[in-house]
């Protein structure tokens, strides 16, 4: 894990890199059509849709939860297949619904993330112990999932992803559940990694939130990209130059139920 | 809403979903097993019939082996988490559903303890010489105590107070011990009668205090655990993937995992050893080898105890062995990178190093009856095999 690149690889290699991928759970039925996109380094990306877009979809192709029909999928120039541990060493997935073990509290479950990533031993505990305090969660930590409330599972989910601090981040829908200063903790956390030159690709319907944070947005509707580029480049794509992300968001799934 | 039905649909839902797996029990040993332990036993109990006479406790043994038949009755409801939402507002027309599901736990759970009578009264009517007809009467009593305990249970999940609860369930077992105990010691008919006030008076007292019409997340949870338990039988015949898991913290034994070295290559066995320390099977495991060491300290000759040392590691090790049937397909795994392909190798290696730590553990008592080193180094060798080949058996994929 890197948190810091090199400048020549800041600017060449893609973090994440999305070719054509169409894929789905059917051969017959592709949710996905011919998706591209990147993700560089000092980047965060914003996946917007509507519910059924192919948001979380997209996301499972990047996690080889799904396999695509066509297309390849590259994290620092890796993919899946031709080097697996690399390749799921550099990312951390932040799942819409958290999956916690029964068996393990809090504390636990971090210090197994640890493990897994292969991060030093006093490494975690410092990095932990800031994210339980950022995250408000010293009084939990050694407490098991199950006792947990909705959004402290989402905090473990999160406490998680950042511990490891990859270079890439997957964030599917992170503030449900969350309270507001929780909220708050998750954007500036992405925005310090995005400093360091992380990749940050987040899917969520918080439009206003999303237009403040990310750098660029990609419109998936029915399992197309609809528009891709910074707030200007999809507002000039919507016809609607100077419009919020909202309006342009509205415009282009209008003018894209209307095809 | 006709929640009578609705129950009978679940019931029904519920032993289709058991019924599968019910062939590979049975063919997965559980008959065998049945066999050998019937023709054991009832050899054992021909000569015990034989040798009994009046010095035999047979009120004492009888009550011992009814007992904790007795007053663990749980309440069948088959509700599942979904009813909170859905089920909730239909809750004044549950009586039909729970008067079903008392019905029911009520003639599945009184097979058992009639059968256990059933066995034990040879032994009884000639150690205390009693009338045929106390059978019966007893019999009737055993009707009145399971049907006690069914709605005694269920009250006791209806009671808002965790102290009134506590206090009932308490109750409960000390009527239970005294209607069971008065016919049992004092070998007469006229038992029945107290027994009968008894079971009314408690009866009566369930309905003093304000309980829920229906206390949702308990019976709820009730149920979960319930049906765990059946799966958990069932999965040490077969794989069950719906088997949904009992924690226990298990504070003492944390420190063990402080043991696994922090680094990647041992993320899945710390992964696995909290969940052993956790897990059922540590209950299971530390259960056989309480009794193996009782036989190594009580039997009589030295091949005995060294069998006993030795069947003692085998069926912990196939027990142990079931861990790795765990995370086999979680997400997590997949998520975080975890060392690939180490999966198995790390479980093998972590349940033969806590079974190498119990059979050093059990060998002590074995030791002080050993006469030469030769017969510790057959002893020792033998478990080390055993050791290895339970696990590498009960880890077959």
């Amino acid at each position: 894990m890197n948190d810091t690149l090199s400048s020549s690889e800041m600017s060449q290699v893609p973090l994440l890199a999305v070719d054509g991928i169409s894929g789905g759970y059917r051969m017959d039925r592709p949710v996905l059509h011919n998706i591209t996109f990147r993700v560089m380094p000092g980047e965060m990306v914003a996946l917007i849709g509507l519910n059924g877009a192919g948001k979380s979809t997209t996301m499972k192709h990047i996690l080889g939860l799904l396999a695509p029909q066509r297309g390849t999928i590259r994290i620092r120039g890796t993919s899946l297949a031709e080097n697996p541990e690399a390749y799921r060493s550099s990312y951390a997935f932040v799942p819409e619904t958290p999956l916690l073990y029964e068996e393990l509290t809090v504390y636990e479950h971090l210090e197994l993330v640890a493990r897994a990533y292969g991060l030093e031993r006093e490494a975690f505990e410092q990095r932990a112990k800031r994210l339980l305090n950022v995250f408000r969660m010293e009084s939990q930590k050694e407490r098991f999932s199950a006792h947990l409330s909705k959004g402290m599972k989402q905090k473990v989910m999160i406490m998680s992803a950042f511990l490891a601090e990859p270079s890439l981040y997957i964030i599917d829908e992170p503030f449900l559940g969350l309270d507001p200063l929780a909220i708050r903790s998750v954007l500036e956390l992405m925005a310090e990694k995005r400093e360091k030159g992380a990749g940050i690709l987040l899917s969520s319907h918080m439009l206003s939130m999303v237009d403040r944070y990310c750098d660029r947005f990609i419109i998936l509707h029915e399992g197309r990209i609809l528009a891709a580029g910074d707030l200007q480049e999809i507002a000039r794509q919507a016809k609607a130059p100077g419009a919020t992300l909202e309006e342009v968001f509205f415009r282009l799934i209008e003018s894209g139920e209307a095809k | 809403m006709n929640t009578g039905q609705l129950w009978r649909k679940r019931c029904l839902s519920f032993w289709s979903s058991v019924a599968p797996y019910i062939r590979y029990v049975i063919s997965g040993g559980l008959g065998a097993v049945l066999i050998l332990f019937l023709t054991v036993g009832g050899y054992f109990y021909m000569k015990l019939l034989a040798a009994v006479d009046e010095r035999f406790p047979a009120a004492s043994v009888t009550f011992i082996l009814l007992y904790p038949l007795l007053v663990r009755i749980p309440l069948r409801t088959f509700l599942e988490e979904a009813d909170i939402l859905f089920l909730m507002p239909a809750e004044t027309q549950f009586s039909p559903y729970m008067k079903r599901a008392i019905l029911y736990s009520f003639t599945v759970r009184i097979v058992l303890p009639l059968l256990v009578w059933t066995v034990c009264w040879p032994v009884y009517k000639l150690a205390k010489d009693a009338p045929s007809s106390l059978f019966f009467v007893i019999a009737i009593v055993l009707l009145l105590i399971v049907y006690a305990n069914v709605n005694g249970n269920r009250a006791e999940n209806h009671f808002v107070s965790e102290a009134t609860r506590r206090l009932y369930a308490l109750l409960r077992w000390l009527v239970t011990l005294a209607a069971l105990a008065l016919p049992l010691f004092t070998v007469s008919w006229k038992a029945l009668v107290p027994v009968l006030f008894l079971v009314a008076a408690y009866m009566v007292a369930l309905r003093l205090p304000r309980g829920l019409s229906v206390h949702w997340e308990r019976l709820i949870a009730e149920e979960k655990r319930h049906r765990a338990h059946v799966y958990t039988f069932l999965s040490g015949f077969v794989d069950v993937p719906e088997l949904p898991r009992k924690v226990r913290r298990r504070r003492l034994l944390e420190p063990l995992a402080r043991l696994i070295p922090h680094r990647r290559q041992s993320a899945w066995t710390y992964l696995y050893l909290l969940t052993w320390i956790r897990s059922e099977t540590l209950a299971i495991v530390l259960r056989l080898m309480v009794v193996a060491a009782i036989v190594i300290v009580f039997a009589q000759e030295l091949w005995l105890k060294v069998t006993a040392y030795w069947i003692g590691l085998l069926l912990g090790g196939l027990q142990l062995a079931a861990l790795s049937r765990y995370h086999q397909h979680d997400l997590w795994t997949h998520l975080y990178p975890f060392p690939a392909g180490k999966r198995l190798s790390s479980v093998r290696m972590l349940c033969r190093n806590i079974l190498m730590g119990i059979a050093v553990l059990l060998f002590v008592p074995l030791a002080i009856w050993l006469d030469s080193w030769v017969e510790g180094a057959v002893s020792a060798a033998g478990a080390v095999i055993v050791i290895w080949l339970s696990i590498r058996i009960g880890t077959a994929t």
